[in-house]
């Protein structure tokens, strides 16, 4: 049985400053190569904007609510509050965008500008742009078909934009890490098995496998990892519901969730430090 | 009765380039408008309240025109419309961008100098008797 709400409230107020000692941790790791910024990229409606606010500092992920769509249309340089030396970049994701802002993040990466790439889908579940579903291109009359078809452009995309990544890291000149983050896990949370395995044995595991074989092990991390940064249903700007959270996903699993990653992103200081 | 998806995404493809063309305008003279305010010779008779208006403007327009903006990038991103307004929208979101992408650092811009003039306290109070909210912030809200 899952616990009420109320129970996972109160274990986030007794646990807040362990959790934001881990968020002040990974900020100070920020500070060790401030030459080099963090690259965080991925499809448009993944959750790009909050991720990076959460790890500037710029928003408490246990109590603001930073949650609010809205597109980003150029590079947007997010520093960390205290400090505007260090820099997490984010390239816009939706396509028409892309065209102008990626080849450049693209050449820089190969460059061995960035110390790390964190690339963020969210298995299919994007958040759909300011439109209702009923106008999408892919909706033919059944709004169940839709989603079926919605998700999977999505996720093709999601490969598509790793691969690309994949392939501008391949002989970058410094020693980098790649991070994949699957974001919205409390809308695909039974499906988590299914992404792991894509992860590690699946296709984006393969891609990971041949740059770490290409690469080497001193030079190269790779690490990935579900976790949802905010708990909601996905609906369209029109209040339309398109994804229900799974039920029984509270926000102790979502913090969880999210300690994990704060987890990992340490995992790698240790390997930077070592490599 | 409800008017069929296409024609409602052509209509509605229409009212936002409409409204990008007009907001392209009105973001181009408040750039020009700031960046006067930005020379060393600058003066006006009611200063305070010229500046109070300026970030009023340049603030609570962020918010709704971003999303006139995202409606238009979801229209190109994800609709099929007539490839001729496609073009049409297509060029209007980049002349917005355009004026929007360098409307944002002004108005941070003007802020701070605001913060330091001695009547700072005149502006924040003109702003504030508006009733509008101050979210000078640089934060979407």
């Amino acid at each position: 049985m899952f616990e009420p709400v109320w129970e996972s409230i109160k274990w986030t107020w007794q646990n807040r400053d362990d959790i934001r000692g881990i968020v002040r941790e990974l900020r100070n790791w920020f500070r060790t190569d401030s030459e080099r910024g963090i690259l965080l990229i991925g499809p448009g409606g993944v959750g790009k904007t909050t991720l990076a606010r959460i790890m500037s500092g710029d928003v408490d992920w246990l109590f603001d609510e930073p949650w609010q769509y809205l597109e980003s249309f150029g590079i947007e340089h997010t520093t960390l509050k205290d400090d505007p030396k260090i820099k997490i970049v984010i390239p816009p994701g939706q396509h028409r965008r892309r065209e102008t802002t990626w080849t450049e993040i693209e050449a820089n990466l190969a460059k061995g500008e960035y110390r790390g790439v964190i690339v963020v889908t969210a298995n299919g579940f994007h958040t759909l742009p300011r439109q209702s579903f009923k106008h999408h291109k892919l909706y033919q009359g059944n709004k169940d078909q839709f989603f079926a078809a919605y998700r999977e452009a999505n996720h093709q995309d999601g490969m598509a934009v790793f691969q690309r990544i994949c392939t501008a890291m391949r002989n970058a000149p410094k020693p980098m890490w790649l991070f994949s983050v699957v974001t919205k896990q409390d809308l695909w949370f039974t499906d988590t098995l299914a992404v792991e395995r894509e992860h590690t044995e699946g296709r984006f595991g393969e891609m990971a496998r041949e740059l770490a074989n290409h690469r080497g092990d001193r030079s190269f991390r790779y690490e990935s990892l579900g976790v949802s940064l905010v708990i909601s249903n996905l609906v369209t700007s029109e209040n339309e519901l398109l994804a229900k959270t799974v039920a029984g996903y509270d926000q102790q699993r979502q913090i969880t969730s999210v300690r994990r990653l704060f987890e990992i992103l340490q995992a790698l200081v240790d390997w930077e430090s070592k490599s | 009765m409800n008017e069929a998806p296409s024609n409602a995404v052509e209509t509605q493809a229409r009212i936002v380039a409409d409204l990008l063309k007009e907001y392209t305008e009105k973001i181009a003279k408040l750039n020009e408008e700031i960046l006067l305010v930005f020379q060393p010779q600058w003066k006006h008779f009611d200063e305070h309240s010229f500046l109070a208006r300026i970030l009023d403007r340049c603030v609570l327009i962020e918010v709704p025109l971003r999303r006139i903006i995202d409606r238009a990038s979801a229209l190109i991103e994800t609709t099929e419309i007539d490839p001729l307004l496609e073009d049409e929208l297509a060029l209007r979101l980049t002349e917005i961008e355009i004026e929007f992408h360098h409307l944002l650092p002004l108005a941070r811009q003007l802020e701070q100098i605001s913060r330091n003039l001695p009547n700072s306290k005149l502006i924040s109070a003109s702003r504030m008797s508006a009733g509008l909210p101050l979210t000078t912030n640089g934060k979407r809200k």
